[in-house]
């Protein structure tokens, strides 16, 4: 059964028809074209598909699209604003964080929560946050150190 | 399938009761969406419960103990300050479970329900001595949550029931706590999850009361009595930790999967009972929780 | 270090960074096209067995699905790397659980999978073998009964029809009963390696459309276009030109996208419709229907020198590749050059075998058969220096190669900067003065890796009317930054910055050959087409601008994108001028071309693995590992790790610690975590909860040490590195386990209750009176 729902994603709001059982993933890369939210494992392990949910990193694999009405999701597309990139954007690039880049998007969106509630976080803390994200490419090193150095640009006040 | 998303508990009661065997419990998803991704389960109907605000509060008082409603986030709990003033050993146990992304909407309640195996909260919730609420249009009852674990990935809950509330009783929030779990990756689930919560009497050695939790090596999470009774009313030490630890590890009835063989589990068992007790034992709550 | 570069060398940003941090690259999962149809394949639940019926009339009638294709669509040619072996979909038989014997298009992805519930299979079980020793006997099950009938490519492959030996290959040198005769101390011992998956965290992708004019048109996140390109046409018995290979952005491949995999189903399909097909990969089918890495057993005995000195090695390499080469004939060509590692031994016995057996095949995984022989070479090297009470750095640089050692197949080598390797992580974790604590040990381990030969990279690079530079290769950047260093190989050679450069993304029908991201071999072989191009185009340059300056071309140079008389800088032109010319006005376009060229590789003897030089370059690397044992449940905590590389020549410093940092950590997950199990054939964990990838908090920061020992054939001295830091993780964390409670364990994975069965078993062995 299909049911209209509103979902606001990236400040826009959308108005579509989708099914009870579709995750809220299928309906932002299929219905919305954000395929920047990625597939991966489908089943709540790898992190690929993270979105922020309410300003929280969640898999939008593991959240139904009908539940996820009335909610703020937002998506990489809406992180870099007026083609502007954010400080861990930035950081990802220069510290060379990316390799193959397709996990990229979900790790951003995880320390963006985590920079938001906590803006000083040690090493630690960034590593617990994100262990819900595989990385294949990298070994986490890098991407480590790409979260604490836009952290303590975001504290400079260089980002937003 | 439908979806329904109920105003009120009398609503979500009254539509669990009417589809019956064809309706499924909604809470935080992250155990329910990778089982109809698999299409281990097929529901009609899924009656969301993220309206029911009621639901995810956390309260305390001493005459009723700590009280956390079923919706409550695994994140909810791990950062409450409540539930770390009062049962810290229930907030590690909550930040020890999977991912930040899976504990931000999995609930208790959920956890519960689904019984998977390894999961933390269980073992936990077993060593309080907790009990669960249980709603439907035909009243309310309460149960001990040992006994809503009935077998591999099966509870006590009817279909047209609805898990509400969790309650920790005020006696099992002072003592000693501990939850010590053995796993590969820390995102995994319990190899062995071991939860104990002990009171010393006055003279400091003498086990005054002991409750143990097991989760991860049988079929489903239970009460280690044998172990139990083996130290309760005894003077503590490590031989009789030891022998304790021994029992529990001959009565499990340990499972194999691709985490590990039962033969290893067995022995965990062993390991982590004799350390989780100790840990209990000296206080050393921060050394035992690795 | 490259002062006397300004390109090269240097830590540049990814020339892609942008696009991947903000999402808005295009993977092949992203792919659509108007009017594309969903695509689903039906596996084999049967490890061996005849396929007697196959019955989707009922699939047809469901609304929304638009074909179904089956072994009988398939035109029948068979592909594969240098042994040709695999259909399509299963013709007749199917020889492991997960292979296709059905693909069905549909609207949309969920009727697809609605209609593979339609679809019923009756089979005829054949005896099944799992087990690569077994399958090696007289009397096993033969899996492939028309072997004598597969096309092959000499000197890569010695077939044995009539077994499931597929490739026997030998290494012969000097008399090994002697060396063991000689020697004070040999050691014999068994190895196992499991079977693991890629986990690119892109499943394989791609959409298939078949064009009116009997082309057909694949967007795939392929590692090797022209590889892909070559499989399908032979699969499709149609000429390589009529397919169309476009490469989209690559999530993740470590040699799990090299083969032709889904495109071909797809391709079927698409043929019958006349509609762009697209498949994705569920997780399960990546696990039960891509590949693995080979699991092996390799018995080794090594003798040696009271001294240490290596005197003998012989051993039997056994390669399981499952159901199909994909590349196992290859992975064994390459291991077998360098079985006992890369050390002096005087005599050398190697027998190879790759093996057919009823599992998912195996086929190309980072490090390509490395792993596995370094798993045996390493813990030979460690068990001599036990028998010796030698120390296992002292070991190692006693016998290490250094540049003009003789290997094993008579190659004088060269570019070895293996001994610095070793002395590196010695320091990096101080080595002579490390402390010994209980429960704690250091393991320091040192290998090798070829880049395989016969492979082939050409590069076109032209100069655009506005002075910039376009890239055009089939290099694929699977993220190892491949398109970065090309564009700063090229900036480099025509004297330009990296932001002049654009790369162009691989299209068979526009950019020129190339082997692909194989064998870590892209920034040797693409790099010297890249350099060798970019100096084309820069003579071409030169000369335009001669005649236009009125000056001879020997006097020009160029500098950040301007052409001028060398000492006379008011004379010069713009590359914008002389792009705008030659392209505009001259009709004189300038297109640099170039070419990696093998001119001395020689195909080693069949009959004795004898040649003087089998690889176009040889890498090598040390790795040491710090580990905490908790003796009481065998659970291994990686502390430290460093690893130590040899890569000729930084072309990108930072590239090359992430690909270091990576693939350490995805060698941790080998030995420690990762392990496809089987039942029978059938994969018991599919999936990423049973089956463990390393996580954020699983394992330490990896200290990566760059070593340049360069290469006298690489652009600019530069080696590969690609695969390189995946290979010797197992092994280091092995010693350092050994080290810490005194256990070894030679079979993988190396789990926690096989660490505690060590320890018990040892703990009851010193209880044993006497």
């Amino acid at each position: 059964m299909k049911y209209p729902v509103t979902l606001g994603v990236n400040g826009e709001s959308f108005e579509l028809l989708v099914e009870a059982h579709k995750p809220l993933l299928h309906v932002l890369r299929d219905d919305l074209n954000l395929t920047g939210a990625r597939r991966g494992c489908e089943s709540g392990y790898c992190g690929a598909c993270t979105v922020l949910l309410d300003r929280q990193p969640v898999h939008s694999c593991s959240v139904l699209a009908v539940a996820a009405v009335g909610k703020e999701i937002t998506t990489i597309e809406g992180l870099a604003v007026n083609r502007q990139l954010h400080p861990l954007q930035e950081a990802f690039v220069a510290d060379g964080a990316i390799q193959c880049g397709y996990c990229s998007p979900g790790f951003i969106l995880t320390a963006k929560a985590l920079l938001d509630g906590e803006p000083q976080p040690d090493s630690s803390t960034v590593r617990e946050w994100l262990k819900g994200n595989i990385c294949r490419c990298t070994g986490y090193a890098k991407i480590v150190s790409a979260v604490l150095n836009a952290a303590g640009k975001v504290r400079a006040g260089e980002g937003r | 399938m439908q979806y329904v998303e109920p105003g009120s508990l009398t609503e979500a009661l009254q539509t669990l009761s009417q589809n019956g065997e064809e309706g499924k419990v909604l809470a935080g998803g992250q155990s329910l969406l990778l089982m109809l991704h698999l299409g281990l389960v097929r529901p009609a109907v899924l009656v969301s419960l993220q309206r029911l605000s009621d639901l995810t509060a956390i309260a305390y008082d001493p005459k009723g103990g700590l009280r956390l409603g079923a919706m409550t986030t695994q994140r909810a709990i791990e950062t409450s300050p409540l539930v770390r003033q009062h049962c810290p050993m229930l907030a590690r146990t909550s930040s020890l479970i999977a991912s930040v992304h899976v504990r931000m909407l999995g609930t208790l309640g959920g956890n519960l329900c689904h019984n998977l195996p390894g999961a933390d909260p269980p073992p936990a919730l077993i060593a309080l001595d907790a009990t669960v609420l249980l709603a439907s249009t035909r009243g309310v009852r309460e149960l001990a949550i040992a006994e809503l674990f009935s077998g591999f990935m099966e509870t006590a809950v009817r279909p047209d029931e609805l898990l509400t509330e969790i309650r920790i009783p005020p006696a099992s929030l002072g003592g000693r706590a501990v939850y010590l779990k053995h796993c590969v990756r820390s995102v995994d689930p319990a190899l062995v999850g071991v939860a104990v919560r002990l009171k010393l009497a006055g003279d400091g050695v003498t086990c005054a009361d002991l409750r143990i939790g097991v989760g991860g090596v049988s079929p489903t999470p239970y009460r280690a009595g044998s172990a139990e009774k083996i130290l309760r009313g005894q003077r503590l030490s490590r031989d009789s930790i030891s022998a304790a630890s021994a029992v529990a590890a001959a009565e499990c009835d340990p499972i194999t999967d691709a985490h590990g063989s039962a033969r290893y589990r067995r022995k965990m068992l062993e390991v982590f009972m004799r350390r989780a007790l100790t840990g209990g034992w000296n206080g050393d709550g921060a050394a035992a929780l690795c | 270090m490259s002062a006397e570069f300004t390109v090269v060398g240097k830590s540049l940003k990814r020339v892609d960074g942008v696009a991947r941090a903000t999402g808005r690259i295009t993977y092949g999962v992203d792919m659509k096209l108007p009017g594309m149809l969903h695509a689903k394949i039906v596996r084999s639940e049967q490890p061996h067995a005849r396929v007697v019926r196959i019955d989707y009339a009922p699939a047809l009638r469901l609304p929304g699905v638009k074909a179904v294709v089956t072994g009988a669509d398939d035109p029948g040619g068979l592909f594969g790397s240098r042994m040709s072996d695999q259909p399509m979909m299963a013709h007749e038989k199917v020889r492991y659980i997960g292979e296709p014997i059905a693909a069905v298009a549909a609207v949309d992805e969920e009727t697809a999978e609605e209609a593979l519930g339609l679809i019923s299979v009756e089979y005829e079980p054949l005896p099944a073998v799992f087990d690569p020793c077994e399958a090696m006997q007289p009397g096993a099950p033969i899996i492939h009964e028309r072997m004598h009938e597969y096309k092959y490519w000499e000197g890569w492959c010695n077939p044995r029809p009539g077994t499931n030996i597929i490739n026997a290959l030998v290494l012969r040198k000097g008399d090994v009963e002697r060396g063991f005769a000689e020697a004070a101390v040999v050691v014999e011992n068994t190895y196992r390696t499991h079977a693991i998956q890629h986990v690119s965290m892109e499943p394989h992708a791609c959409v298939v459309q078949a064009e009116t004019d009997g082309r057909v048109t694949v967007w795939s996140c392929t590692q090797a276009p022209y590889l892909l390109r070559g499989s399908l046409a032979a699969a499709l018995r149609i000429p390589a030109s009529k397919v169309r290979v476009i490469a989209t952005a690559v999530g993740g491949g470590y040699g799990g996208k090299v083969r032709l995999k889904l495109e071909g189903p797809a391709a079927l399909l698409s043929m019958k419709t006349g509609r762009p097909v697209k498949m994705v990969y569920t997780r399960t089918e990546e696990f039960i229907g891509a590949v693995t890495r080979h699991p092996s057993v390799i018995r080794m005995t090594t003798g040696a020198r009271r001294d240490g000195t290596l005197l003998a090695c012989r051993a039997e390499v056994i390669l399981d590749t499952g159901a199909y080469c994909e590349a196992g004939e290859v992975v064994l060509w390459e291991v077998v050059q360098a079985t006992p590692g890369p050390y002096v031994v005087p005599n050398v016995w190697v027998d190879g075998y790759c093996v057919y057996t009823n599992r998912v095949s195996a086929g190309p995984c980072r490090g390509f058969g490395w792993p596995q022989v370094t798993w045996a070479s390493e813990g030979q090297m460690d068990a001599l220096a036990r028998e010796l009470k030698m120390d296992p750095l002292e070991i190692r640089l006693k016998n290490a190669f250094e540049e003009g050692s003789i290997s094993a197949s008579g190659e004088v080598l060269h570019s070895v900067g293996f001994k610095e390797c070793l002395q590196r992580v010695a320091e990096a974790v101080d080595w002579h003065k490390r402390e010994r604590r209980p429960g704690r040990g250091i393991g320091l381990i040192g290998f090798t890796k070829m880049s395989m030969p016969q492979t082939a990279s050409a590069a076109f690079v032209k100069l655009n009317e506005d002075g910039r530079i376009g890239l055009m290769t089939s290099a694929v950047d699977l993220g190892q930054g491949i398109s970065t260093a090309l564009a700063q190989i090229a900036a480099e050679e025509i004297g330009v910055t990296l932001e002049a450069v654009e790369v162009a993304a691989a299209d068979t029908d526009t950019t020129p050959f190339d082997s692909g991201a194989i064998s870590s071999r892209q920034t040797f072989h693409v790099g010297n087409a890249v350099k060798r191009a970019a100096g084309d185009l820069k003579q071409q340059v030169l000369a335009a601008a001669a005649t236009m300056l009125e000056a001879r071309p020997e006097d020009l140079e160029i500098r950040q994108g301007r052409v001028s008389v060398r000492g006379v800088p008011d004379k010069s032109v713009t590359l914008a001028q002389v792009g705008t010319a030659t392209q505009i006005r001259l009709g004189q376009p300038i297109l640099g071309r170039g070419a990696h060229l093998e001119e001395d590789i020689v195909m080693p003897d069949m009959a004795t693995g004898q040649s003087p030089k089998p690889a176009p370059y040889w890498k090598y690397a040390a790795q040491a590992v710090e580990v905490e044992v908790d003796s009481e449940t065998g659970k291994v905590v990686v502390q430290k790790m460093v690893s130590a590389h040899d890569c000729g020549r930084a072309i990108n410093p930072l590239s090359i610690e992430g690909q270091v940092q990576g693939g350490a950590v995805m060698g941790l997950g080998f030995a420690l975590m990762e392990e496809m199990i089987f039942d029978e054939g059938r994969v018991v964990n599919p999936n990423l909860m049973d089956y463990r990838v390393p996580t954020s908090t699983d394992f330490p920061d990896v200290e990566a040490v760059i070593v340049e020992a360069p290469h006298r054939d690489g652009p600019f001295g530069a080696k590969g590195v690609g695969e390189t830091s995946t290979i010797g993780a197992a092994a280091a964390v092995r010693s350092a386990i050994a080290d810490a409670v005194g256990v070894t364990i030679n079979e993988l994975p190396i789990t926690c209750e096989k660490v505690l069965d060590a320890i018990e078993a040892r703990t009851k062995e010193q209880k044993l009176p006497g």
